[in-house]
């Protein structure tokens, strides 16, 4: 360490860095991935009307139990994906906010009287809430740091939100527990109400 | 499935490897040195040096708050240059920056920044909060492993020599120690050896691992079979002397030496223990899958491992003799 | 000018003191690219869940196969002039094999063959790195492989062992499937409107 050259020990420690870095640099790395998985993460997670929505969809999945449970969670992501192609063709969609604020009320509704519709009512319901969803995080989309970190980030968001409602549907194996999850619904339905009022402009 | 194929890739990647290995040529990286030398009492010369093929601008510096820059004066007043330093772009134009501080009635100060840690804060007696400390030298350590292929590799073939998961946790736990009570030991001065023969030793270690281990597999007595973590430890003592010359290449700031040591020291296990749960992920997912490797071709990948120690030290020792 | 020159004399001397260490950067650049890229990480844990769903002497096949494909894709994609097909392949294969997860089909061997190594190669073209050659690019092409190899084996024995292990574990997969599905429609959508 005593050696005149104080430099030697800096320049090799550079020059370590650099070689790890330099090649980084150069294979056309996508920029923003962090940025961008970050804010579609939090996106459906700041909605509030969207959060509750897809917790919903999975407690009404547990309800309804197999294969609801799963086929619902599968739709879900795929017609989001759609609405969300919707969106990014600027194809409008009427009733954006009131859909998804109708979304939380009328899944909500569900919950709470643990309806039983057959399994293609049900996927059509989910369905048919899940493009209102995916048409408001699709129209988010190009302005994204990265636009597929964006998407990522988002579905990924949405994912875990269903699987912590089913997660909380697993309740419904105990007796208290499916008085529980219908409580859960009533809040869901109360919030569904709250939002669609405000949506609506009578707020 | 036959694996004979992947057998054949797998010798193949050690040949590449091999040859990747013995090779060196020029490097065109750009470098960034920042010199500040005191003129006067708290007034500062400051100086650009750096290379860069493409032309680039030096980062752009922030100094103190207290400090006023007109380039190439930076007068800092009766405070001195303490405070915070930061150098702006550094991870877009430079990966690395030195900055050099030469005062007048005091030692010399060098700091290396880097693209992920851009900022130092300057103290009168160069010492640095521990924080600083570790955001540097954690990642040294654990890039030093990751790039010190000879150590992986024999750490590679401990892991062929142990038994069982206890054995294992034994035998890595004895490589550790022993590599850190050499590490310190050289880095606190007590005890001195020239890299070169160390380095050469290291690479003789990863070849008498890989003979042991196809000793073991063919059933002869031998101790480290028996006892994989006194081959650890033996050969531990000497990594750690390789660890302790790439550590005080990269630099050791005398007033911060026990906490760089340590965090360094960190790194390194942190590479190290990646490396082992790695490894043994895909030795789960092999078995999983029953993709198991024929007996042949594990004997000819510890050949392999063994050639590329033999060559290791054969050109390491080619080395010693020509300097 | 004099600390210049001694930067440029003081290079070769840690590089000759510490073989090994010389460029084997240019290994992890190739192990971190891949991974670091959504467009091609995405996809390859899918091609890991599809691997996964399948019957364990097909499923085995994926260990070799596809990073042998990207290895060659790799390397060939440092060589030539990336051909239009791989940039629509990569783009497309996160909602294809998203969709074929979702379907959960045992696959006839000769199709998922197929289907891995035309993704190995074309995503291996896509990680091709132009601006290397000689030990550097090789480092490079074999740190891309290992990535490959890495990715797609811990996670074609994980989702077997799910699927083989859990009553729930065939689901949960496709529930994944689903997912990168979803993301490779809207990544696909972009892509195209966004391209002139």
């Amino acid at each position: 360490m005593n050696k005149p050259t104080a430099l030697q020990p800096a320049t090799l420690l550079t020059f370590l860095l650099l070689t790890l870095c330099a090649g980084q640099a150069q294979a056309h790395a996508e920029t923003g991935v962090a940025g961008g998985l970050i804010s579609g993460f939090l996106h459906p997670l700041l909605g509030l009307d969207h959060l509750v929505a897809m917790v919903a969809v999975g407690l009404w999945g547990a309800q309804l139990q197999k294969p609801a449970i799963w086929l619902l969670p599968i739709t879900f992501p795929l017609l989001m994906a759609m609405g969300a192609v919707l969106g990014l063709f600027g194809v409008p969609v009427p009733g954006i906010e009131v859909g998804i604020a109708l979304s939380a009320l009328i899944l909500g509704l569900m919950v709470l009287f643990s309806v039983r519709p057959p399994l293609v009512v049900a996927a059509v319901i989910v369905g048919f809430f899940a493009i209102f969803h995916g048409h408001a995080h699709g129209t988010e989309l190009p302005d994204a740091a990265n636009p597929l970190a964006y998407g990522v980030g988002f579905v990924v968001s949405t994912g875990l939100l269903h699987l912590a409602g089913i997660v909380l549907g697993v309740l419904t194996l105990w007796p208290a527990g499916v008085r529980a999850v219908k409580g859960l619904g009533g809040c869901i339905t109360a919030l569904g109400v709250y939002f669609s009022v405000a949506s609506f402009g009578w707020l | 499935m036959q694996l004979g194929t992947r057998t054949l890739l797998k010798v193949l990647t050690a040949v590449l490897l091999l040859q990747a290995a013995g090779s060196l040529w020029a490097h065109d990286t750009p470098i960034a040195l920042l010199t500040l030398s005191e003129r006067q009492q708290g007034l500062y010369n400051v100086e650009w040096t750096f290379s860069s093929a493409l032309n680039l601008p030096p980062p752009t510096p922030v100094f103190p708050d207290h400090c006023q820059y007109d380039h190439p004066r930076l007068q800092c007043g009766e405070t001195g240059l303490q405070g915070r330093l930061s150098l702006q772009q550094l991870g877009e134009r430079y990966s690395a920056a030195v900055v050099q501080i030469h005062r007048l009635n005091a030692k010399s100060l060098t700091y290396t920044l880097t693209g992920a840690n851009p900022a130092v804060s300057i103290t009168p007696s160069g010492v640095l909060p521990w924080q600083q400390i570790m955001a540097s030298y954690v990642p040294l350590g654990f890039e030093h492993i990751m790039l010190g292929v000879d150590h992986l590799l024999f750490v590679l073939g401990l892991m062929w020599l142990v038994g069982n998961t206890w054995m294992l946790i034994k035998t890595i736990t004895a490589f550790t120690v022993a590599h850190s009570i050499t590490l310190a030991a050289v880095t606190l001065g007590w005890v001195g050896v020239p890299e070169q023969p160390v380095n050469a030793a290291i690479a003789l270690s990863i070849a008498i691992v890989a003979v042991e281990v196809l000793k073991a597999r063919r059933g002869e007595p031998s101790l480290s079979a028996r006892m994989p973590w006194v081959i650890a430890f033996g050969f531990g003592l000497l990594h750690g002397f390789g660890f302790a010359g790439a550590l005080t290449d990269i630099g050791l700031p005398p007033e911060n030496l026990p906490a760089a040591l340590l965090f360094f020291n960190v790194g390194v296990e942190l590479g190290q223990i990646g490396f082992v749960l790695a490894v043994l992920a895909l030795l789960w997912s092999h078995r999983a899958l029953q993709a198991q490797f024929p007996r042949w071709s594990e004997t000819a990948a510890i050949y392999a491992v063994g050639t590329v120690g033999s060559f290791w030290f054969l050109s390491r020792l080619d080395l010693l003799m020509t300097i | 000018m004099r600390r210049l020159l001694w930067l440029a004399l003081l290079i070769p001397v840690p590089a000759s003191a510490h073989l090994v260490s010389t460029r084997f950067g240019e290994f992890y650049a190739g192990m971190l690219h891949p991974v670091t890229t959504l467009g091609h990480l995405v996809p390859w844990l899918a091609v890991g869940l599809l691997a996964g769903l399948q019957h364990s002497a097909l499923a085995r096949k994926v260990l070799l196969l596809f990073p042998l494909a990207v290895l060659a894709g790799t390397w060939m994609g440092s060589e030539l002039n990336t051909a239009a097909w791989v940039g629509i392949v990569n783009q497309s294969s996160l909602l294809i094999l998203g969709l074929l997860v979702v379907l959960a089909r045992p696959l006839p061997p000769a199709v998922f063959s197929g289907v891995v190594m035309i993704h190995g190669l074309s995503h291996g073209l896509g990680n091709g790195a132009t601006d290397l050659s000689g030990n550097g690019l090789l480092l490079y092409v074999l740190g891309v492989t290992t990535a490959a190899y890495l990715l797609v084996t811990l996670l074609t024995a994980s989702s077997h062992q799910l699927v083989t292990r859990q009553s729930w574990g065939t689901v949960a997969i496709r529930a994944g499937g689903s997912w990168i599905a979803a993301v490779g429609l809207i990544y696909l959508t972009f892509t195209l409107l966004a391209a002139p």
